[in-house]
């Protein structure tokens, strides 16, 4: 009740007053009528009850520090006090502030994308129970395929006790009418299980679930919020709605749900969702590795042990299936061991989240190099305000009210940043989500809510307190009486004081050392994965993938159908070769006396007139490419490229080699040899410096090979829309009921793959030059009050014969001196922590000398420009003017 | 009982005020009054420590506030005592008299 009460007070003080004063004067009016009626005059007898009564102001004062809480009275007036003195201190309000909103907005907007994206990309969810099931393979130009058959997750599926919940899903694409005009969108088939398994729930209508798969009529589609948007303009009644789609026919489909905007799930452009359908084939023995399947362990059960429990179906799988002639060879289970990983990792590579925080560290650094300049702007005006502190103190003032005070100023300007950087935060937003490729995959947005906002004003607090503390205590300590008497600059800067200022310059420089040697080494990244030898020319060059399906065609037709696609792509205008190939067609093992077999993966490529080597422009390392004798049927040549060469025989040349074939790991061998004829430098079409699997090529003929082309590669000068719209017309023409083909350019792909990496150098120069500018100004702003303070010496010095120069040198020097340190000490930090960046690096070394060189040396540069000034301040003292002054 | 000395007078001084309320209420000039003829003149309250200790008394709710209208109609802000005042008063009452038993123990057996 007493809390209550004295809480409410804090309202009601004016009343209370009031009332106060009212009782005290009757008291006293009462008192004064009694004297006067023992027979004083009335003033006497005023004064007199006055004096009975006692010091009627500090009955007053106890009387108010009993009813409320007197430190939160104070401190509003400490608020409203410092709300004037920096509002009278425009300037350096301004600036202050600036600079924390944009050390401030930096952290909250890294933070934002860390936590959606990063630590908690799946909320609401045991994340530790979430894994993704898949086979491990290879296949054509891509490093690593995450994906396995329809067959392995149907399996989980009856699995219960390990896998309590199972989601499988397909990417996927069609085209889609929109009047008479069709267009592509990107799509994903998902089964019965999986928007239960997200659980997010749709923002309109419903999920897809398992009745709509056993209806097996993919009538029904859920459309993603973007499309929901562009499409319909965010039409509420556009659930019931059908839509014409066309796959292999025109057919209707009707929309019965819209997700929420921050659904992006498989990837950031998937437009709808539709049940998948399979083929009972699928059911019982595996297909085609193109489905991801996802599983949430059971309660009580491990990763191990459903590690084991996919071994045990690996091992069922390859006892029934390996030997089995009516499965592809992509749909064999051996040599595709079944694996877990961690959900998580769908959403982020371990990579990806690794630089988010190297920039959330980054942020952090300048955050503190924005703390460490305040500080000194607040040290240089605790000593301007001494005269006003020392009267404070003189008229009662303790320690802890000073402190108070002084604190509250530094919130408030800290409070400020806050909003200033909470704004900075919400535009840098976007930014920020661009750190992850727009195709990634999300489960919530990285925006600015709640939460955010409440950490950024944390953080701001702690900041003012950082920067705030020692200045106020520093105020606080100081003796009234010499403060009062002496009002000469001499005494200003005592020497205690220079020092910590020196200490705190340093340490920003060192600081922004840190930044600008990490920035180094991420740009020295960059441009090596730029300058990246390829193995092959990639200007202009563009896959195709006509996606020919396999379904209700032999052999002949296909193949009499890539060839005609082959040649009528080489016929298009605009372009100046082309050629194709089948990649991965097959895993072979290749073995000649050694006891192991070695895995490789064979590609057919065209020869002669439509050449793979003329038109991608391999490079022959050692041998020759095939001729017109290796292209005839029963030639027994093949060509290695290094990777492949150097595993079959290493350290030795492979020209003249032979080999024979081996099926499978132990399966029997060939008796039929084969020659090496040549080795070609391997070919890095992906920007991933991993090496998880090892493509080893080995190169044979097109028409020695059983199949069809899959990849068609042209080099061609046309432009971009224009080649896609011929291709899909080519396609049209020459398959009926065609698919919309991929169509990409190497180049263009390279470049989207490196996105996510642009965009942390980009974040990392940025904050490396704020860091840069920041701690400069402060070396600036130190240095000039130095020589401000130290006028009359500089003055004695000139008048005792030192010139101009000697001065400025002296400034200079001692500037630099101070720089010099900080960078040295920031230099040997970076040393140390470069190694923490080294999984971020790429054809650098994590102490590489020559970044460890320039980067000092652009310090030094900037920060002669930033003492250098002052310098020339101090040089122009006039010695006269100096010394009369005081 | 290790009160200072300050602490002393100021729970007696809210003893006295409790006290004078008992049978009636009254302003604060009235109180000082009362005590003084309650005590036959023996005790001055310092009328300046009276305001402050009516307040304090006030929040710990054992005395409650009214503004009326005092004898010589002006408005004067008259206190009473409440239900929990009227306790307090009985359990003030007793440990004053256990106090001064024991003090007279002491100064009887020096």
């Amino acid at each position: 009740m007493k809390l209550l009460s004295q809480f409410l007070n804090l309202f009601r003080r004016r009343k209370l007053e009031t009332e106060m004063q009212a009782e005290i004067l009757h008291h006293l009016a009462e008192q004064t009528r009694r004297n006067e009626a023992a027979g004083m005059p009335l003033a006497e007898a005023y004064y007199t009850a006055e004096r009975q009564f006692g010091n009627v102001a500090s009955v007053q004062e106890q009387a108010r520090e009993g009813r409320t809480w007197a430190w939160l009275e104070q401190s509003f007036k400490d608020l409203r006090f410092a709300g004037r003195v920096l509002a009278k201190q425009r300037v350096f309000t301004l600036i202050a502030v600036l600079t924390l909103s944009v050390g401030i907005g930096a952290s909250s907007a890294i933070l934002g994308v860390i936590r959606a994206h990063v630590l908690d990309p799946v909320p609401g969810h045991d994340e530790d129970r979430l894994v993704e099931l898949y086979g491990e393979t290879a296949f054509a130009l891509e490093r690593r395929f995450i994906a396995t058959s329809y067959y392995v997750g149907h399996q989980a599926k009856q699995m219960p006790e390990v896998f309590d919940k199972t989601a499988i899903f397909f990417p996927t694409a069609t085209e889609v009418s929109d009047g008479d005009f069709f267009q592509t969108i990107n799509g994903a088939s998902v089964d019965g299980g999986f928007f239960d398994f997200l659980g997010t729930p749709p923002l309109l209508g419903r999920w897809l679930n398992e009745e709509d798969v056993r209806a097996a009529t993919r009538e029904n589609i859920v459309i993603s919020y973007k499309w929901w948007q562009t499409r319909f303009g965010g039409d509420p009644a556009v659930i019931g709605r059908q839509i014409r789609v066309r796959e292999d026919q025109e057919v209707m489909r009707t929309i019965v749900g819209v997700m929420p905007p921050e659904f992006r799930f498989p990837t950031g452009m998937t437009d709808y969702w539709q049940t998948l359908v399979v083929k009972a084939s699928e059911l019982a023995k595996p297909g085609s590795p193109n489905y991801r399947v996802f599983g949430r362990l059971a309660p009580g059960v491990t990763v191990e042990k459903a590690q084991a429990a996919l071994n045990v179906l690996h091992t069922n799988m390859t006892q029934e299936f390996e030997s089995d002639p009516t499965i592809s060879n992509i749909s064999k289970p051996s040599g595709r061991a079944l694996k877990l990983r961690p959900l998580m990792e769908f959403f982020v590579e371990p990579k990806v989240r690794h630089s988010v925080w190297v920039v959330a560290v980054a942020a952090v650094v300048v955050l503190l190099i924005v703390c460490t300049n305040l500080a000194l702007l607040q040290l240089a005006r605790g000593e301007a305000r001494k005269s006003e502190i020392a009267v404070r103190v003189a008229l009662g003032a303790g320690r802890g009210r000073i402190l108070r005070q002084l604190l509250i100023e530094s919130l408030l300007l800290a409070a400020g940043g806050g909003c200033g950087g909470l704004l900075l935060a919400h535009w840098l937003r976007q930014l920020g989500d661009a750190l992850l490729p727009a195709t990634a995959p999300a489960l919530q947005a990285a925006g600015i809510d709640g939460a955010a906002a409440i950490w950024t004003f944390a953080v701001a607090g702690i900041c003012g307190i950082l920067f705030g503390f020692f200045p106020a205590w520093r105020a606080g300590d100081l003796q009234p009486g010499q403060v009062l008497k002496n009002t000469s600059q001499t005494a200003s800067s005592g020497v205690g004081h220079r020092w910590i200022q020196r200490g705190l310059v340093m340490g920003q420089v060192a600081l922004a050392m840190l930044l600008l040697c990490a920035a180094g080494l991420l740009l020295r990244s960059m441009v090596s994965l730029m300058k990246m030898d390829r193995g092959f020319d990639t200007t202009g060059l563009v896959e195709i993938r006509p996606l020919v399906s396999t379904s209700g065609r032999n052999a002949e037709q296909r193949a009499a159908l890539t060839r005609d696609l082959l040649e009528r792509f080489a016929a298009l205008p605009g372009t100046t070769s082309a050629t194709m190939s089948a990649s991965g067609l097959g895993r072979r093992y290749l073995r000649d006396d050694k006891p192991d077999p070695v895995l490789m993966w064979e590609t057919a490529v065209t020869v002669g007139t439509v050449d793979y080597f003329q038109t991608l422009k391999l490079r022959l390392k050692a041998g020759r490419w095939f001729g017109p004798q290796d292209d005839q049927k029963g030639a027994k040549t093949v060509v290695l490229d290094a990777d492949a060469a150097e595993a079959m025989w290493p350290g030795q040349s492979a020209i003249g080699k032979r080999f024979i074939q081996q099926a499978g790991k132990s399966g029997e061998k060939s008796t039929d040899e084969y020659e090496v004829i040549g080795v070609v430098e391997n070919m890095r079409s992906s920007t991933l410096e991993n090496d998880a699997m090892l493509v080893r090529n080995l190169y044979v003929p097109f028409s020695r090979s059983a199949g069809m082309g899959r990849e068609f590669y042209i080099r061609s000068n046309l432009a971009p829309a224009a080649l896609k719209a011929s291709v899909e017309r080519i396609c049209k023409e020459v398959i009926p009921g065609a698919r919309q083909p991929i169509v990409f350019w190497i180049e263009q792909r390279l470049y989207d793959s490196l996105a996510p990496r642009r965009m942390m150098l980009w974040s990392a120069l940025a904050l490396a030059g704020t860091g840069l500018f920041l701690s400069m100004l402060g070396v600036f702003g130190v240095q000039l009050h130095a020589v401000t303070g130290r006028t009359k010496e500089i003055g004695i010095r000139m008048a005792l014969g030192a010139d101009r120069e000697s001065v400025t040198r002296m400034v200079l020097g001692q500037g630099m001196a101070i720089v010099g340190i900080g960078a040295a000490v920031g230099t040997l930090g970076a040393l140390m922590l470069a190694g923490v960046m080294g999984s971020l690096l790429y054809g650098v070394d994590a102490r590489d000398p020559a970044t460890f060189l320039v980067v000092p040396l652009l310090l030094a540069a900037v920060a002669s420009l930033a003492c250098w000034l002052p310098a020339r301040r101090a040089a122009k003292v006039d010695p006269m003017v100096a010394l009369r002054a005081e | 009982m290790s009160q200072n000395k300050a602490d002393l007078l100021q729970g007696t001084l809210d003893l006295l005020i409790l006290k004078s309320l008992q049978n009636e209420p009254m302003h604060g000039f009235g109180i000082s009054l009362r005590i003084q003829q309650m005590s036959k003149e023996m005790l001055t309250v310092e009328q300046g420590s009276l305001y402050p200790a009516l307040y304090r008394l006030e929040d710990q709710g054992w005395i409650k506030s009214e503004w009326g209208v005092s004898e010589n109609n002006r408005k004067a802000k008259f206190y009473s005592l409440t239900t929990s005042g009227r306790k307090q008063l009985t359990t003030e009452e007793q440990s004053w008299a256990k106090l001064s038993t024991a003090i007279n123990l002491v100064l009887g057996n020096a």
